[in-house]
């Protein structure tokens, strides 16, 4: 079904999951987890992040199955052709709805920090003119792109360790002095800046070495749980829990408060390469939802797919532009998406193996 | 153009038998060569039977026709014409049409009366000049030859510097009006065969009346039409040519140009010159890394600059921002405007001088740097940090070992100009994240134009960004996918020894 040239590297998987995890989530997430589970928000994260690499194992045991298939050929095959489809197609708005979601953010987020008074339409237009012209091309080109741009994690990394000039430490201890409840809670919260695995359920039957798929998925999901672990703990650190509550993006407060001699705001800096990292995952989430397009209406060119996709993902950011309503929209969003990462691929895989629905075996 | 075309092409899978009357041949050839006034007919009695030798006088060497061919044939009238004359290149032919082709080639035709083939002798005078360096790509230490417009000369320059069997040329014919010789040069047993059966099929499908330059070839056989990257090495340099035929690549000669290109390439490949291995390694490394920087300075150093000022003022230090208000006061225009307007100064100056004549050519100097320079900030158009801005951009783009990557990267500023006045940071974030999607679209033939980078491959980066030692150097580059991976095994053999 897809040729050899089409097909992608271990290292690519590994490094595409990596970029579309790693999104808007990163600024907010210390405040996010904080404010269920305090100074153990960092347990949160790797309780989180445990979890999710149990949904990976989940979904790969289901993708499996249909090896040379991805989400929306299967579906049918599962479920039968009706309602395999009509699930196929709420995939697709769920992934476009991420995008989307993805895009409100990130424009709240510039709005607020770099371009106060800029048209909403170029900023957007500014995003998606990138992101279709790279969605658009085929898996290995995106990986290729994705692996590239991923040195700047280390830069982003390196940056936030400016902030350890003034920590202090006392702020973390007594160790688990929220709760298990608490920190349960908070894990929740981590879980959605980890989205992005999902990635897998569309291109496993574009990976080379498939046995290896697991093990690349796994290091791709722990090195991020890493090194969100490192930038909750040292945003814990650096903000005494009164502090931390008043600034919902603590990253970049942390770096704002600091100065280099030829650059004065570190957090302009941060805030642009964080911006590469947030257009990697609108540009999968682009390219997953093109692509189920492509396969479940069997277009010809993945383009076209693509700019549909991208086009349905506008109207939620030229009409959502109120803090409320942004808060909203992403809580509603982010309270579904459980249903799709977990959920539903529990219950298909349930449904497939009670059923003995196997790729071959119709 | 058309009609001449489809003519061309009938006559040339036609064959027009040798008539046995001398006359009818001799009217052919000269209807068929317009009575054109270089085309010689010299009588000759031979074997007792009355001959004619048909040659183009512009394009062979009359000394050769007469000492070689006419002198002989008077000398021993009796035996053969393969015994008699002391050419190199004798054949036998039935096919006028084939005598059409050796003549535009510099050979002399003989007739004999009542016989119904014909010979042709190659008297072929090659004008050329002599080897000479190359003025674009010059190089403090290593070869000095270079290319030039004679296609065997190059061939030999190549040659001598690959003295093995497997150097493989494969000859093709492109134009069907200039017949311009094209020759594909490769090692056999070392390039790729899926590339060298690509580049083969992408030449035998160009169907134009001319090819003047290695430009058009390159236009008609590369990946991406529209991209501001060159996709295939131009060069003049042989050593430049041999390393890369010697790393699996494939090289493109054609008659009358000096320039050679190379395919597939890759991006670090423009970055690369023969000066980086004749100097020690950690200094043809620093060179490289400054190659990279100046890559990184050219595009992005006037728009970063535009973006502060437009922007984000608060990101200048607090010590310098008075210097920088200082040079801007007096500027009535945005820094946008100034850029531009310098850069586009700075391209007519760099335009003018590559074609003034040579005499005149310092007067650009003069105007250009002084004044230009002085008098636009004297006259407050310019601020003076703009023109230091502008200054090391222009440096920094003349720093790539190749013109072609250097011209792209210069046009490539303007857009980073504008997405930088328009959306300051962010605008070049996404102008970069633009411009290495591109690059990581890019493909050579079938190789990834942006890789060691883009897939990533650490073992291809020792070659790139810096050149490690030789004797680490062991295998071969991954991306012209060459037949044999490695390159040497022992090159430090000695030391072993000593140790032991």
């Amino acid at each position: 079904m897809v040729n050899d040239h089409e097909k992608i590297g271990t290292v690519q998987l590994a490094f595409l999951i990596v970029q579309t995890q790693i999104g808007v989530g990163i600024l907010s997430l210390p405040f996010t987890v904080q404010a269920s589970a305090g100074g153990d928000g960092w347990i949160s994260v790797i309780v989180g992040g445990l979890a999710v690499n149990a949904l990976i194992y989940l979904m790969i045991a289901l993708t499996k199955r249909f090896p040379s298939l991805s989400l929306v050929e299967y579906l049918p095959l599962i479920l039968g052709r009706y309602a395999g489809k009509i699930l196929g197609f709420i995939y697709i708005i769920y992934f476009l709805s991420t995008a989307s979601l993805v895009l409100v953010l990130a424009m709240r987020i510039i709005y607020e920090w770099i371009l106060s008074d800029t048209p909403r339409w170029s900023v957007l237009l500014l995003i998606m003119i990138p992101s279709i012209y790279l969605a658009k091309e085929p898996l290995r080109i995106i990986a290729r792109f994705h692996g590239f741009v991923s040195f700047l994690i280390v830069v982003l990394v390196g940056m936030i360790c400016y902030s350890y000039l003034d920590v202090d430490i006392r702020y973390l201890l007594p160790v688990g002095h929220s709760g298990l409840l608490a920190i349960l809670k908070g894990s929740k919260d981590a879980i959605l800046s980890l989205l992005g695995f999902e990635l897998l359920l569309i291109i496993f039957p574009m990976l080379q070495h498939q046995k290896k798929a697991l093990k690349a998925a796994t290091i791709a999901n722990l090195s991020v749980t890493l090194i969100y672990v490192f930038i909750v703990i040292t945003a814990l650190i650096s903000f005494s829990p009164k502090e931390i509550v008043l600034v919902p993006e603590p990253v970049l407060y942390m770096l704002k408060a600091y100065s280099s001699r030829i650059f004065e705001r570190l957090d302009l800096l941060l805030l642009s390469i964080w911006m590469v990292t947030v257009t990697t995952s609108y540009i999968s989430y682009l390219y997953m939802a093109g692509k189920s397009l492509q396969q479940l209406y069997g277009m010809t060119k993945q383009s076209y797919a693509v700019y549909a996709a991208a086009f349905a993902t506008i109207w939620m950011p030229m009409i959502v532009s109120k803090d409320l309503q942004v808060t909203k929209i992403g809580s509603f969003l982010s309270n579904t998406s459980y249903l799709f990462i977990a959920g539903i691929p529990i219950i298909l895989l349930l449904i497939s193996l009670l059923f003995k629905r196997k790729e071959g075996i119709d | 153009m058309k009609y001449n075309r489809k003519k061309n092409k009938r006559e040339g899978t036609s064959i027009i038998p040798v008539s046995t009357s001398l006359e009818k041949n001799v009217t052919y050839f000269e209807n068929k060569f317009s009575h054109t006034a270089d085309l010689m007919i010299r009588d000759l009695r031979y074997n007792g039977k009355p001959g004619k030798l048909l040659y183009l006088s512009s394009l062979t060497d009359e000394a050769k026709v007469q000492t070689f061919v006419i002198e002989p044939l008077l000398l021993m009238p009796t035996s053969s014409i393969e015994d008699a004359t002391p050419v190199i290149t004798i054949q036998k032919k039935c096919n006028l049409v084939d005598g059409e082709q050796a003549l535009t080639d510099g050979y002399c035709i003989l007739f004999t009366e009542e016989e119904a083939f014909f010979y042709t002798l190659d008297t072929y005078s090659p004008v050329k000049r002599s080897i000479e360096e190359p003025g674009n790509e010059q190089v403090i230490r290593g070869s000095h030859e270079g290319f030039i417009e004679h296609m065997k000369t190059n061939i030999h320059l190549i040659r001598k510097r690959i003295n093995h069997h497997s150097l493989t040329i494969r000859n093709f014919v492109v134009g069907e009006l200039s017949n311009t010789k094209i020759s594909m040069v490769y090692i056999d047993g070392l390039a790729n065969q899926t590339l060298i059966d690509e580049v083969e099929k992408r030449i035998k499908a160009i169907h134009v009346d001319s090819v003047l330059t290695p430009g058009n070839i390159e236009e008609f056989i590369e990946d991406t039409a529209l991209s501001p990257f060159p996709q295939l090495l131009n060069t003049e340099r042989p050593d430049r040519v041999v390393g890369n035929l010697l790393e699996g690549r494939i090289g493109i000669l054609m008659e009358g140009s000096p320039t050679v290109l190379v395919a597939p390439v890759t991006f670090f490949t423009f970055y690369q010159s023969p000066d980086d291995y004749n100097t020690r390694s950690m200094v043809g490394s620093f060179f490289r890394l400054i190659r990279v920087a100046s890559f990184i300075i050219a595009i992005l150093v006037p728009a970063f600059y535009i973006s502060l000022i437009s922007f984000h003022f608060e990101v200048i230090p607090i010590d310098m921002i008075f210097a920088v208000q200082a040079g801007l006061i007096n500027v009535p225009f945005p820094p946008f405007i100034e850029a531009v307007f310098m850069q586009l100064t700075l391209e007519l100056l760099k335009e003018a001088g590559t074609r003034l004549p040579r005499p005149i050519a310092p007067t650009i100097g003069i105007v250009g740097g002084l004044v230009i320079g002085n008098a636009v900030v004297q006259a407050n158009l310019v601020s003076n940090i703009m023109i230091v801005v502008i200054g090391i951009t222009a440096i920094a783009s003349f720093a790539v070992p190749s013109n072609e990557m250097s011209t792209a990267l210069r046009i490539l500023g303007f857009p980073f100009m504008i997405a930088a006045a328009t959306f300051g940071f962010l605008g070049i974030v996404f102008a970069l994240m633009l411009l290495f999607m591109h690059l990581s679209k890019l493909e050579s033939f079938g190789t990834p134009y942006f890789s060691p980078f883009a897939p990533f491959q650490w073992r291809d980066v020792k070659d790139t960004i810096i050149r490690l030692p030789s004797w680490l150097m062991n295998k071969r580059p991954k991306g012209p996918h060459p037949k044999q991976a490695n390159q040497q095994t022992t090159t430090r053999g000695w030391r072993r020894g000593q140790r032991s």
